[in-house]
């Protein structure tokens, strides 16, 4: 708790809005506490040693005796009114279990990044959530793809003839020639930024969808965007689902905080059951389970 | 005695900061990089005769453009060493400028000195954090030196290996990974070691690049050198830049080429962009295309200043940056060697603050 308390004082002490009012020291210091990415929020996580942060926590706190439990307490929006202290304690105890202590990994299956977008459909602006995950579908590599879409104008049932489009998608195959179609693995690490991508390549759609998905709002935006009736605009915000620890649900957000810590931080944490979890990825993230 | 210690820190800081290494120029140094490039030769005997005459603002703007040459010429791959020289000299001459512009490096240094004069009047704050971050404060911003005997044109290590892992850690000290079966061999340490190292060679080199481009002492002909060098790093001009600005929530993208354009036509009269921070902020992972993929982080600091060299725009943003590394196949002297390089790709930006 204590080293709770020392991260609160050092965001007293770097609390200014005008950065040109901050010597590059400091800047380089709140910089560092910041969580700049998800990468970042998963080796906090899971204590990887020899990152920048514990080096940092190292070199400025040496003192301090710098413990999992400690750190994980820090990765909590501190304002957040979906966690509760109680779930916190609850959390952190199942996590750092000595028989069972369970960590988070960028090769995880459970990890979904909800987009939520802004587009043009025939000229009028529209929200779209697109859901991705991370997957390896050919050649040993990974990537981000969509696993759903939802927005209000994908709403309803497919036509006939749609309909035989169903199994195409669902059991597409990616030619060889056809590599170049893809969302980078570290997508996430530049926040999607070339999500613009997927409506540009306008017949290559198939290949930015995971493998073996196929649902009636995919086919829909896909025939939108081959018909050019859809223009992306950009990414609004990103939320990421972490739904691989047992018997909860992560929700990361990147949070803007004056005096608490910054950047990527849980601001949801929700116990489930794993019957429950099956209900937040079809509800939440409108993951159709095949 | 802890706070004698922490005194005695200050005092280390302090002179680390205030003795500043004067360049100079080993001639045996500098002739061992020729290359086959005339003009590039010559420009590196004028920046060492002019660093001997002490002549640094002359030798500094000799080897920026002997490094656009060298970077056009050889994809980005510059000269290390003279980079490494190039580097040391532009923060040589970023000091000097400080020193020059109202002592601000001397204020930052006097006003710790008072802090610890209180912590040592005052013992129950020895323990904390506060106390350790004023003493602290008088630190150089950290940045990631380049080792400089890494001569990347030379040490380009072929890449035997057919299958690697799908995730190279760079950060983990995993000791050296050796081959498993008969055509599974693993990135060795020393192998992450030198794409870590060079991928982050390739940022500071566009950092170069738009430092030189915004700022409008280039004259036009280096500035539009700069831009093709820059333009060089990144693995096709497809690669886009992401912008943002404190008066808008949208983030706009520009293409690499248009970005730079759009940087050098800026209507101000002066604009620094300094890049600071860097850090890797993921491991390299194997892409559909057999590519490796990773990115570092960093903070950027913008500034435009008018006709009377009032501040007009500033703004700090955190931006992020892909680096890709590809692995390819050449044919030498009848045998196919599998190479690699890394080249730049997407940049984001996370935030902008005032």
């Amino acid at each position: 708790m204590k080293f709770v308390i020392h991260f609160v004082l050092v965001f007293f002490v770097f609390q200014n809005n005008c950065y040109s009012q901050q010597s590059k020291a400091e800047l380089t210091k709140k910089f560092a506490i910041t969580i700049k990415s998800v990468d970042d929020f998963f080796d906090r996580f899971n204590f990887k040693e020899k990152t920048n942060f514990r080096n940092f926590l190292i070199t400025e706190f040496p003192d301090n005796n710098i413990t999992r439990e400690k750190l994980l307490y820090t990765l909590f929006n501190a304002k957040s009114k979906y966690c509760s202290d109680i779930d916190k304690k609850d959390f952190v105890n199942e996590v750092i279990k000595e028989s069972y202590p369970q960590y988070i990994n960028y090769k995880d299956t459970n990890w979904y990044a909800a987009l939520n977008c802004s587009v043009l459909l025939n000229g009028k602006p529209e929200k779209l959530l697109l859901v991705l995950n991370v997957e390896s579908k050919i050649n040993d590599g990974f990537e981000w793809s969509i696993t759903a879409a939802h927005s209000s104008f994908l709403d309803g049932s497919l036509g006939e003839i749609d309909a035989t489009l169903f199994s195409e998608f669902k059991n597409k195959n990616i030619l060889s020639d056809e590599k170049k179609y893809f969302l980078s693995p570290i997508s996430h690490g530049i926040d999607f930024t070339n999500l613009d991508n997927i409506f540009t390549n306008k017949n290559h759609f198939k290949n930015y969808i995971s493998k073996d998905i196929a649902s009636s709002e995919l086919i829909k935006l896909n025939n939108l965007i081959t018909n050019s009736k859809i223009k992306f605009r950009q990414v609004e915000s990103i939320s990421y689902h972490l739904l691989q620890i047992d018997g909860w649900v992560l929700v990361l957000n990147h949070i803007e905080n004056k005096d608490y810590a910054n950047g990527w931080l849980v601001n949801q944490l929700i116990k489930t059951t794993e019957n429950e979890k099956r209900i937040y990825k079809q509800k939440s993230l409108h993951i159709k389970l095949q | 005695m802890r706070t004698k210690l922490i005194f005695a820190l200050f005092l280390f800081s302090f002179t680390s900061l205030s003795a500043q290494i004067v360049p100079v120029c080993i001639s045996e140094k500098y002739s061992n990089c020729y290359n086959d490039n005339q003009k590039w030769n010559t420009l590196l005997d004028k920046a060492c005769e002019q660093l001997k005459l002490k002549k640094f603002p002359e030798a500094y703007k000799t080897l920026t453009e002997a490094l656009i040459i060298d970077s056009v010429s050889s994809n980005g791959n510059v000269n290390a060493y003279i980079e490494v020289q190039h580097r040391r000299l532009r923060n040589y001459l970023k000091d000097l400028s400080q020193n020059a512009n109202g002592e601000e490096t001397n204020q930052e240094v006097a006003q710790p000195k008072a802090k610890v004069i209180n912590v040592e009047e005052s013992k129950p704050i020895e323990n904390s954090v506060a106390a350790n971050i004023e003493v602290k404060k008088v630190e150089e911003t950290p940045t990631v030196e380049i080792k400089e005997n890494i001569e990347p044109k030379e040490t380009i290590i072929p890449v035997v290996e057919v299958k690697v892992d799908s995730i190279v850690s760079i950060s983990q000290v995993e000791g050296t990974k050796t081959k498993i079966g008969d055509d599974e061999i693993k990135f060795t340490e020393n192998d992450k070691f030198q794409f870590q190292e060079k991928g982050m060679q390739k940022v500071k080199q566009l950092e170069s690049f738009v430092f030189q481009i915004g700022s409008k002492s280039t004259v036009q002909s280096l500035a539009m050198q700069s831009i093709a060098g820059a333009v060089k790093l990144f693995d096709n001009e497809e690669r886009t830049v992401q912008v943002s600005s404190i008066s808008s929530s949208e983030k706009r993208k520009s293409k690499i080429r248009a970005y730079l354009n759009k940087l050098r036509m800026l209507n101000y009269e002066d604009v620094k962009i300094e890049w600071a921070d860097f850090q890797y902020a993921s491991d390299f992972i194997k892409g559909r295309d057999g590519n490796y993929y990773g990115y570092i982080v960093f903070q950027q600091r913008f500034t435009a200043t008018s006709i009377d060299k009032q501040k007009v725009y500033s703004d700090l943003t955190t931006k992020k940056i892909e680096v890709i590394l590809k692995i390819y196949e050449k044919a030498e002297q009848g045998k196919i060697t599998e190479n690699w390089d890394i080249f730049l790709g997407d940049i984001s930006v996370v935030q902008t603050s005032n």
